[in-house]
């Protein structure tokens, strides 16, 4: 192998990290299925404030109102 | 909350003895509510009422299931109401957080009658507390009142000019009329809200150029930084507080004003959601010879009310020809209002992302990408692998690349995987082999309408080298 040679390729793996990845370790493969993490049962929460008012008149007890939107 | 603090068990039993309402801010259906109980923009906000529907409690923000156990516990405590031999005082309270004025009246009588030191002080500030909570809860006709006892009682009161501008507040609810008082609050908050940011002089500049900044006066300027950010905010969720009355002062600081001034009212309107707003604001789009940087604030105004109807509208300025700063707001109306409904099919929204993703702009690529996340519909693969080679950073470690990375891999139904772990950012060696893959597959791929993404034709896996 010729000194040039050697050269070239000292200089190609030095590029290589730069470039990222070796090529051939790079796939596309199907997306899996998003799967939610079980942190045990949701709480059932009530969604119409009319509803929750007059259920938490009725129980007397405390109404938590969550105020909250879509991220 | 609702993935992790809600399902502690700890939570799940605290919230069996009670009632928990989830109120979503953007649907109509809760808006009266929200006005009523939310003080704040914040979110989540957590409001706790006793069973006879007085506020008892409110804070803001997620929390672990300890701290929510603590605020639940310090709601559970100011629930409870006083024995019936209580204190004057303490049955006052009772009476102001029900905004009954009629209960408050024995008690501050009875307080005349006792005489004991402190007690006029506590006349005065139970009379103001009856003003603050009638107006924080917007109940006008009990407000009226409240402000009206207040100024009686109290003409020299340390409250007096504040009930002045609460009692203009119920005028305007009863009649529409909007008196001085209320009239000069509202432009002090405006002039507040125009106060411009502190900045550093040059010759700070300089020296933290040439590394020899003064830590003294950098520590000055962080803290003005600091005080002027609650200032205007501040003013401005007051004026979002007190609604109609400030809209049209509201409305000219955004069509007349300059700078800060316009860009704050832009951000008031768009809290206050008022419903007669979106139909102002989309006529002022219609005036052709409005400054970009105007339309610009009047489209974010218009897109935070996330009103359905204005969709088309976005769609129109996101793919027409429009200066970026305008189009970046129309998409990101497009993003919310797609956001809400759980994404969208619309090829119309999704020509409108594709055409400005074309754009060569940072801001308006950066909230294409966001927006492209909630297409469901076919986007053009070309444009994605283009913005593929557009390094440019976002913030931190995040640049324009990596998102249309992400964007690729779901209109592919795939992920980009390097040495078997899902790649985070996008290399230019991802770059080359996804322009690669692509050009192997183009004529391939169709549109799987079931699962939302492109598929290759043949049946074959979308794997590749």
């Amino acid at each position: 192998m010729s000194r040039a040679s050697v050269a070239l390729l000292a200089t190609l793996s030095a590029l290589g990290p730069l470039c990222g990845q070796d090529p051939s370790s790079i796939r596309l493969v199907p997306r899996p299925p998003r799967v939610e993490a079980a942190a045990g049962p949701a709480p059932a929460l009530r969604t119409s404030f009319a509803e929750a008012e007059a259920a938490a008149r009725e129980r007397r007890v405390l109404l938590l109102l969550y105020f909250t939107a879509k991220w | 909350m609702e993935r992790v603090t809600f399902r502690a068990p700890e939570v799940v039993e605290a919230f069996a003895g009670i009632e928990v309402c989830k109120l979503d801010v953007d649907l109509a259906a809760n808006r009266e509510v929200g006005a009523r109980h939310r003080r704040t923009v914040s979110l989540p906000t957590f409001v706790a009422l006793a069973a006879d529907g007085r506020e008892v409690h409110q804070w803001s923000g997620a929390l672990p299931p300890a701290d929510l156990l603590r605020e639940l516990a310090t709601a559970a405590a100011a629930a409870a109401p006083p024995p019936a031999g209580a204190d004057p005082v303490a049955l006052g309270e009772f009476a102001c957080a029900r905004c009954d004025r009629e209960a408050l009246a024995p008690q501050l009588a009875a307080l005349a009658r006792r005489g004991a030191p402190g007690d006029a002080e506590q006349i005065e500030r139970l009379l103001w507390l009856l003003c603050t909570t009638s107006f924080d809860q917007q109940r006008w006709p009990e407000l009226a009142l409240a402000t009206q006892d207040y100024l009686a009682r109290c003409p020299e009161g340390a409250h007096r000019d504040e009930a002045m501008v609460m009692q203009g507040r119920a005028t305007f609810a009863v009649d529409g009329v909007l008196t001085e008082a209320l009239r000069a609050h509202i432009d002090a908050l405006l002039a507040d809200g125009a106060v411009p940011f502190p900045g550093s002089s040059l010759l700070d500049r300089a020296k933290r150029f040439a590394g020899v900044q003064d830590e003294a006066a950098e520590r000055a300027l962080r803290a003005a930084a600091s005080a002027w950010v609650e200032r205007v905010n501040a003013a401005m969720q007051r004026l979002a507080r007190l609604g109609p009355p400030a809209v049209p002062a509201l409305r000219r600081a955004l069509l007349e004003g300059e700078g800060e001034t316009m860009r704050h009212a832009a951000t008031t309107l768009g809290w206050m959601r008022l419903p007669e707003n979106v139909g102002f604001l989309r006529a002022q789009l219609e005036r052709a010879n409005t400054p970009a940087p105007r339309r610009a604030e009047v489209v974010r105004a218009l897109a935070m009310h996330k009103d359905p109807a204005c969709l088309p509208l976005f769609v129109a300025i996101a793919r027409g020809d429009e200066p970026p700063r305008v189009r970046t707001e129309a998409v990101e109306g497009i993003r919310d209002l797609c956001h809400l409904g759980d994404g969208t099919t619309d090829p119309a929204v999704a020509g409108a992302l594709d055409a400005a993703l074309a754009h060569r702009d940072l801001r308006l690529r950066q909230w294409t990408l966001q927006a492209m996340f909630e297409v469901k519909a076919p986007l053009a693969l070309g444009n994605l692998l283009e913005a593929l080679d557009d390094r440019r950073t976002l913030f931190a470690e995040f640049r324009i690349c990596g998102n249309a990375m992400w964007i690729l891999g779901q209109q592919l139904g795939s992920l980009v995987q390097v040495d078997g772990e899902p790649a985070g950012t996008c290399t230019p060696a991802i770059a080359a082999f996804l322009e690669r893959w692509y050009s192997a597959n183009r004529h391939r791929l169709v549109w799987d309408a079931d699962a939302c993404h492109w598929a290759v034709r043949d049946g074959a896996a979308v794997q590749g080298k």
